[in-house]
C-alpha cells in the first residue's frame, strides 16, 4: 500500500521529489493502483492537476498536454482523428476518464492502444528530464522521465489505427498503426513483442514498392515477425492475423492516398 | 493524512492511510452501495462512483486521490427515499434482477444523460462498457435510457415496457415493479456483506497450489503467533465427515466425496487451511506462515487423461451405500491408503470411482439398432464443448456467520437454504434446530449458489471459536474453487429416411466433473434428458459416464447440462438435414415434439429415480418457428459489402423443465395482518430472477389486492416453510405454486370468516378488488374481517398454508435464430442478429421475463465464443480475473437481439406458467455454429468457436 504520498508544486519539483524519495508517478491511477500490475509502490508522487491538458492545434501539428485524459483526449475535436480513435478504443469509460496520455505512454505496455497510433504519427514527447524525444525512443529506452507534453506533427499521408479483441473487452491481441506517406511508411505493432515495435525493413519495402501488394505486404509481415503464443491463441494465429491487419492497413492508406 | 472532500454534497474530513483503496474507505464511511466485484482489476464495474462530476472506478483510486475532491454515489441520486427517473426507469424496464452493481448502473446513465439528454445507441453503450451485467444482458438498458430521458422531462412519462398476456388478469402477467427493485437500485443494505457486525473476525483459506497432492504434514505453530490469529483448521481438527456440496434435495444422487479440509488435495486450489483472524492483514500473514509438506501426485485433467488405463486415481476411496451396494465392494475397499478418505453413496449411481468414473448411467426406447438399420442416412459425430465455463456472479460467494446463544445463524447468498441448513448440520453434528439459515439478496447465483462452497466451513469455524466471521471469495478464488459447467465431450448418430424422418438416436456422452461429485449424476444426464426429448423418434439410446479429473470443481449452472447436450443433439441434426440435401429448418419441423405427445423416453431419465413418461401439454414450437423464420428471413441469401464476409443463418430448438416432479417441494404460509394486508412466507430463494415478485402477484391476483398490499419474506430457515431451493427452473412452477395455493386457501378462508360476519352463506360470497368480499347482505373490507376476526371474540388470525409437490412435468420450449457474419480473412464472428422466441407458458413478469432471455443470451453467446478457464500443465488454472476469462460485455450484444414470449396455457403451472430462464442458455451454440456453416461451409464442433478456430477449418493456418 501507498503509505507516502507528495504533492508537488511543479514538474520540476516532481521529478526531485521522485528521485529523492524514490517514488513513483501517479496521475490517474489506471496503472499503478490497478491490482494486476503488481506495483504496490509505498510512495508516489501525485501529478494531478500538475501537467498540462490541453490541445494546441499549431500550423505544423498538435501539441497535447500529458495530463489529459482519454476521454478528454476522444472528446476533443481538435485533435488528430486517428489518435482520438485510438483513446476510443480502449473499452471503459471509467478507465479513460482517468488514465491519462502521459500515463499511458509512461506504462510502456505492449498492449498500449496509443502508441502504435503515436509512433505511426511520428510524436514526440516533452520530458522535464530529458527534453524532446520521439515516443518510439521514449519506450524502447525504457525512459521514466516525467512526460510534459506530446507534440505531434502535421500528419503526412494516411495513417490507420486498428486492433484485434478476442471479445469486446478482453485485453488485445494486437494494436497497429500503421501511416503510408510518400516515401514514408511507419508500421507500428502492440502485442507481438515485449514492447511496442516498428517493422523496420517491411516499412522500408513498401517504400520502396518492392511490396506492391497485399499478398506480398502479409507475406513480409508474416515473415518478419515472431510474437508469442496468448492466453487463448497460438503463436500461428496471432503471426497470421498480424500479417493480415497490417496488410489490410497499408491498402487502407494507400487507398486513402489515391 | 487527513483528507478533506465532498460526499454525496456533505463535506466529510477523514483521517486515511494514503494509498486507502477508495471502495474500502467509502465502505468505511458507510456507503455499502460501492461494491467490490473485482478486487482492483477495474472491469465489473460495481465500484463506480462519479468523482469531480466523471465516473470512475473506485478501486482504482486511492484516498490521497480524492483529497479536495467531489464524490457522488447512487445515493445521491435518491430524495427523501423517493427513485430519480434514472432509478425509477431501471426498475420499470426490467433490468435490476440481482442488483449487485445496479447502483453503479444507475449513476452511469445518470452521467450518460447529463451529458446527453437524448443519447444515441452508440452513447449508451459507451456508457455502459464500464458495467459487466451477467444476468439481464444489456439490451433492456437502451429502453431505460430512453424512458429516463423521457422521465427528466416528464416525471410521470410511462411507456409500453413489455407486452402483457391475459386481459381477465390484474397482476399476473403484467408489468410490474419487481418488488426488491428499488431496495436494490437504492443500493440500500440488503446483501450478506451488509450484515456484517463491527469486531467480526474474517477467514482466509490457504489453497493447495498443486492439482493433485496429498498433505503429509501442516505446521501451523509460526501462523498461530500471528497477532490477531484467533484459530487455524486443518484436517487435523476438523470432523472427518463426509458430505456433498451440492445442494440437491435429499438423498442426494451425488456422493459424499469430501470433508470439511482433507488429506489429499484434488485441485488447484483445493481447501489445506482456513484461518480465522481479527484482521485480514493478520489472516494473509498467517497464511504465508503456514508450512504444507506435499506428496505431489500426477494430475488429470481431461476426460481422455481420466479414461487412460493406467490413470492416476483421483479417489481412490473407501467405498460405502446407504441403499444397495455393487458387487465386489469388499473386494475394492482393500488396501486403501487413509489420506484418500471415503466416498458415501445414498444409491447406486454407477460409479467405479477406482478407475476415476464418478457416475453413469445408460437407458433408451425402442430398438436402436433396428432403428439404424431402417435408416436411408446415417451420420455418427463427435463434439467437445469441453471448454471451461464459469457462472461468474457480481456477488462472489460470500457467508457470515455468528452464534446467538447456542444457535448459529448464517446469512447466506445462496439458492437453497434448506440444504445449507441441512448439511452444515450433518457436518457439524448438530440437530437442524441450532441452525438459523438467511437467505440475503443474492448478487447473482447461476447455479454455483446451488452448492454449499464455503457455508459449511464458515460455520464450522464460528461454532468451534464462537466469534462471528465472515468470508467472501475473492475473484480468483471463484474461479479456482467454485462451481462450473463440466466439459463434455459427446458422439452422437444419427438415422433418417430420405424424406428426413429420423428413425435413431444415439447420444455417448461423457463429462468431465473435475475434482469432486457435485452433480456428477444428473448435470450429464440432464444434457440427455433436455434434448432427446425435443425430436420424436421411436428408438433412442444413451450411454454416459462422468469422470473424475483434477480441474476446477464443477456443478450446477443455468441450464445445467442442457446447453452441451443441445449443442450436441442440434447441430447433428444440422448436418443430417444437410446430409440429406434438406433445409434445416424443415428438419426439424419434421421431427419435433408437439403438444399432445407423450414422451417415452423419459421413462429412463429420472434424476437418480425411475423416471416416468409424461406428455407434452404445452408446446409453443410451432408458432415459435413460424415467427422467428419470419423475423430473419429464413431462407434468403444475406450479401455484406465486403467481399471477405459472408452471411449465414442458423436454427436451433430448446427446452427445459419447470422444477423437478417428485423430488422438488415447496410450501408457503399466508397471513393475514390486522389491517387486512397480507404476510406472505415461502421458502423459496429469489435469486434475483423475480420469484418474490412471483410470489406476490400470485397472492395478489388470487385475493383482489394491490400488490403493496401483500409483504413477503423468503429463504429464512426459521420463518419460512420448507423449499427445495431455487435451481432446475423450479422457482415460478414450484414456489410459485405454493404460494397460489396458500392464496387459495386464504380466500377460502376469508370467504368463510365473511361468510360468518355477514350471516351470508359461503356459495352467495365472492372476493373483489380492491380487498373486499361482496354479499348479499353487504360488504366487508379485509381490514374489517381482520379487525374482527383477530379481535377477543373473534375466530383467530386467518392464515393461508400452500403445500406443492407434483408429478406433472411442464417444459418450456424455445426457437433461436442467429445471423451471423464471418469474415474469411480474419476469422472474425459478429452475431448481427439474434432472435429467441421462448415459450415459458404464461409470462408471470413479463418484463423480467424478457431480462432473463437477453441476459442468458448474451451469457451463452460468450460461452460459444469467448469464454473458458485455461489451465498450465500441472493443472493450474492461468485466467482467474474476468477480462481473461473473457466474458462478454455490451460490445457483443448482437446488432440485432430481440426476446420474443410466445404465449401457451400450460395446465399445471401456475396461471399457466412455465419457466424462462435456464431453457433460455441452450440455443446459442447450435444457432451461432450452424449459422457459420450456412455461411462459410464449415462444421465446428467444439467450443470456444473463435477465429482462430474459423481460420483453421477454412485451412488459412
Amino acid at each position: 500500500m501507498i503509505e507516502e504520498v507528495y504533492r508537488p508544486a511543479s514538474p520540476d519539483e516532481a521529478v526531485a521529489v521522485k528521485e529523492r524519495e524514490g517514488a513513483v508517478y501517479l496521475a490517474g491511477g489506471t496503472q499503478v493502483n490497478w491490482a494486476p500490475s503488481g506495483m504496490n509502490p509505498a510512495k508516489a508522487v501525485l501529478l494531478a492537476g500538475l501537467l498540462p491538458n490541453d490541445v494546441t492545434r499549431r500550423e505544423n501539428g498538435w501539441e497535447i498536454g500529458a495530463g489529459i485524459t482519454l476521454q478528454d483526449l476522444v472528446d476533443a475535436p481538435e485533435a488528430p482523428a486517428v489518435l482520438r480513435r485510438a483513446a476510443s478504443m480502449i473499452p471503459a469509460r471509467c478507465v479513460r476518464n482517468m488514465a491519462t496520455l502521459g500515463g499511458n505512454i509512461a506504462a510502456n505496455r505492449t498492449d498500449s492502444y496509443l502508441l502504435p497510433a503515436l509512433i505511426a504519427l511520428g510524436a514526440e514527447v516533452e520530458t522535464v528530464e530529458r527534453g524532446v524525444l520521439s515516443v518510439e525512443a521514449y519506450i524502447t529506452g525504457g525512459e521514466d522521465a516525467l512526460i510534459t507534453r506530446v507534440r505531434l506533427p502535421k500528419t503526412r499521408g494516411a495513417c490507420v489505427v486498428d486492433r484485434v479483441v478476442r471479445s469486446s473487452a478482453a485485453l488485445p491481441t494486437l494494436t497497429l498503426g500503421v501511416r503510408v506517406a510518400e516515401g514514408e511508411a511507419v508500421i507500428a505493432l502492440g502485442c507481438v513483442a515485449p514492447k511496442v515495435t516498428r517493422l523496420r525493413e517491411v516499412e522500408a519495402r513498401v517504400v520502396s514498392g518492392a511490396l506492391e501488394t497485399e499478398t506480398t505486404v502479409f507475406r513480409a509481415v508474416f515473415d518478419s515477425i515472431d510474437p508469442p503464443a496468448g492466453l487463448k491463441e497460438s503463436a500461428a494465429y496471432r503471426r497470421y492475423i498480424t500479417a493480415t491487419m497490417v496488410a489490410r492497413a497499408v491498402t487502407a492508406c494507400r487507398k486513402q492516398r489515391g | 493524512m487527513k483528507i478533506k472532500f465532498l460526499l454525496n454534497g456533505t463535506p466529510r474530513e477523514v483521517l486515511v492511510e494514503p494509498g486507502e483503496n477508495v471502495q474500502n474507505l467509502l465502505k468505511r464511511l458507510g456507503i455499502a452501495s460501492v461494491r467490490d466485484s473485482d478486487n482492483g482489476h477495474a472491469f465489473a464495474g460495481s465500484d463506480v462512483i462519479s468523482l469531480n462530476g466523471k465516473v470512475a472506478y473506485a478501486s482504482l483510486l486511492i484516498a490521497a486521490q480524492i483529497d479536495g475532491g467531489e464524490i457522488r454515489t447512487v445515493e445521491s441520486l435518491t430524495k427523501d427515499g423517493v427513485l430519480s427517473p434514472v432509478q425509477s426507469a431501471m426498475v420499470d424496464a426490467g433490468v435490476v434482477q440481482s442488483g449487485y452493481n445496479m447502483p453503479a448502473a444507475a449513476l452511469l446513465i445518470d452521467d450518460l444523460l447529463n451529458r446527453s439528454p437524448e443519447p444515441t445507441r452508440e452513447e449508451i453503450a459507451d456508457a455502459l462498457s464500464s458495467l459487466f451485467v451477467r444476468d439481464s444482458g444489456y439490451k433492456q438498458f437502451f429502453q431505460a435510457v430512453e424512458l429516463a430521458a423521457a422521465r427528466r422531462k416528464d416525471p410521470d412519462y410511462a411507456a409500453k415496457i413489455a407486452p402483457e398476456f391475459r386481459e381477465d388478469l390484474r397482476f399476473v402477467g403484467k408489468v410490474k415493479k419487481k418488488v426488491d427493485g428499488a431496495r436494490l437500485v437504492r443500493g440500500e443494505r440488503v446483501f450478506v456483506e451488509d450484515r456484517v457486525e463491527p469486531g467480526a473476525c474474517v477467514m482466509r483459506v490457504l489453497r493447495s497450489p498443486h492439482a493433485h497432492a496429498y498433505i503429509n504434514r501442516i505446521d501451523t505453530t509460526e501462523a498461530m503467533r500471528v497477532p490477531g490469529v484467533v484459530e487455524i483448521f486443518t484436517y487435523e481438527n476438523t470432523p472427518e465427515v463426509y458430505y456433498t456440496q451440492a445442494g440437491q434435495g435429499f438423498p442426494e444422487p451425488s456422493p459424499y466425496d469430501r470433508r470439511l479440509l482433507g488429506r489429499k488435495v484434488r485441485h488447484a486450489g483445493d481447501r489445506v487451511a482456513a484461518v480465522v483472524a481479527e484482521t485480514e492483514a493478520a489472516a494473509e500473514a498467517a497464511l504465508a506462515r503456514i508450512v504444507v509438506d506435499y506428496e505431489v501426485l500426477k494430475p488429470v485433467l481431461t476426460i481422455e487423461e481420466a479414461a487412460a488405463p493406467d490413470a492416476p486415481i483421483v479417489h481412490h476411496s473407501r467405498l460405502s451405500y446407504v441403499t444397495g451396494a455393487p458387487e465386489g465392494l469388499e473386494e475394492m475397499n482393500r488396501d486403501l491408503d487413509p489420506r484418500e478418505g471415503e466416498i458415501i453413496y445414498q444409491f447406486l449411481i454407477g460409479a467405479d470411482p477406482h478407475r476415476n468414473i464418478a457416475a453413469s448411467v445408460t437407458g433408451g426406447i425402442g430398438d436402436i439398432e433396428k432403428g439404424f438399420a431402417e435408416a436411408d442416412v446415417v451420420i455418427e459425430r463427435t463434439y467437445a464443448p469441453a471448454s471451461h465455463i464459469q457462472c461468474t456472479p457480481l456477488e462472489t460467494h460470500v457467508v457470515y456467520t455468528k452464534m446467538e446463544g447456542d444457535r448459529l445463524i448464517m446469512h447466506c447468498s445462496t439458492q437453497v437454504p434448506f440444504h445449507v441448513r441441512r448439511i452444515t448440520a450433518a457436518v457439524l453434528g448438530i440437530p437442524e434446530n441450532r441452525i438459523r439459515v438467511i437467505k440475503e439478496r443474492v448478487g447473482g447465483g447461476y447455479g454455483s449458489k446451488q452448492d454449499i462452497l464455503l457455508e459449511e466451513l464458515c460455520a464450522y469455524a464460528t461454532y468451534k471459536t464462537g466469534r462471528p466471521v465472515f468470508y467472501k471469495y475473492t475473484r480468483k478464488e471463484e474461479f479456482i474453487a467454485a462451481s462450473t459447467r463440466k466439459p463434455m465431450k459427446i458422439r452422437v448418430k444419427l438415422g433418417a429416411k430420405r424424406d428426413g424422418r429420423l428413425t435413431a438416436v444415439y447420444m455417448d456422452l461423457k463429462a468431465n466433473t473435475g475434482p469432486y461429485g457435485a452433480h456428477a449424476l444428473t448435470v450429464p444426464m440432464n444434457a440427455c434428458s433436455k434434448s432427446l426429448p425435443l425430436f420424436l423418434c421411436d428408438n433412442v439410446r444413451f450411454d454416459v459416464t462422468v469422470y473424475y479429473s483434477n480441474i476446477s470443481p464443477t456443478g450446477a449452472y443455468q441450464g445445467y447440462g442442457a446447453p452441451k447436450g443441445s449443442f450436441a443433439l442440434q447441430m447433428a441434426a444440422a448436418e443430417m438435414a444437410d446430409a440429406l440435401g434438406m433445409d434445416p429448418l424443415a428438419f426439424i419441423e419434421k421431427n419435433r415434439v408437439r403438444e399432445g405427445v407423450m414422451l417415452e423416453i423419459l421413462k429412463c431419465l429420472g434424476e437418480g429415480r425411475e423416471g416416468v413418461a409424461a406428455p407434452v401439454e404445452s408446446c409453443g414450437l410451432g408458432p415459435a418457428l413460424e415467427q422467428g423464420a419470419r423475423m430473419i428471413a429464413w431462407g434468403k441469401r444475406e450479401t455484406a459489402d465486403d467481399p471477405d464476409v459472408k452471411i449465414g443463418k442458423g436454427v436451433a430448438i430448446v427446452q427445459q423443465g419447470s422444477g423437478l416432479p417428485g423430488l422438488d417441494q415447496s410450501n408457503a404460509t399466508l397471513k393475514m395482518l390486522g389491517d387486512g394486508t397480507f404476510m406472505l412466507f415461502t421458502g423459496g430463494a429469489d435469486l434475483g430472477t423475480g420469484l418474490d415478485t412471483v410470489c406476490v402477484k400470485m397472492v395478489s391476483e388470487v385475493l383482489a389486492t394491490d400488490m403493496a398490499n401483500v409483504g413477503i419474506l423468503s429463504g429464512d430457515t426459521d420463518n419460512t416453510p420448507f423449499d427445495s431451493g431455487a435451481f432446475a427452473s423450479s422457482g415460478t412452477f414450484f414456489s410459485g405454486s405454493a404460494a397460489l395455493l396458500a392464496a387459495r386457501d386464504m380466500k377460502q378462508k376469508i370467504l368463510r370468516a365473511a361468510a360468518l360476519l355477514l350471516g351470508d352463506p359461503v356459495e352467495a360470497l365472492e372476493i373483489a378488488y380492491p380487498g373486499k368480499v361482496v354479499g348479499p347482505s353487504g360488504t366487508l373490507t379485509y381490514e374489517q374481517i381482520a379487525r374482527r376476526t383477530q379481535a377477543g371474540a373473534g375466530i383467530g388470525q386467518l392464515i393461508g398454508e400452500g403445500h406443492f409437490t407434483t408429478d406433472k412435468y411442464a417444459f418450456p420450449y424455445g426457437a433461436h435464430f442467429a445471423q451471423v457474419a464471418v469474415n474469411t480473412r480474419t476469422g472474425a464472428i459478429r452475431v448481427q442478429k439474434y432472435y429467441a422466441l421462448m415459450d415459458a407458458g404464461m409470462p408471470v413478469n413479463p418484463e423480467l421475463a424478457e431480462g432473463q432471455i437477453y441476459g442468458a443470451i448474451l451469457k451463452s453467446l460468450g460461452h460459444t465464443l469467448y469464454e473458458g478457464i485455461v489451465y498450465d500443465d500441472e493443472g493450474r488454472p492461468v485466467n482467474t480475473d474476468l477480462r481473461a476469462y473473457g466474458v462478454p460485455m455490451v460490445g457483443d450484444l448482437p446488432d440485432d437481439v430481440r426476446a420474443i414470449l410466445i404465449y401457451t396455457d400450460d395446465p399445471y403451472g401456475p396461471f399457466g406458467a412455465k419457466s424462462v430462464s435456464e431453457v433460455s442458455v441452450n440455443g446459442a451454440a447450435p444457432a451461432v455454429a450452424s449459422a457459420i456453416h450456412d455461411a462459410v461451409g464449415i462444421w465446428l464442433r467444439d467450443w470456444p468457436i473463435t477465429p482462430e478456430v474459423v481460420l483453421r477449418e477454412l485451412g488459412k493456418l
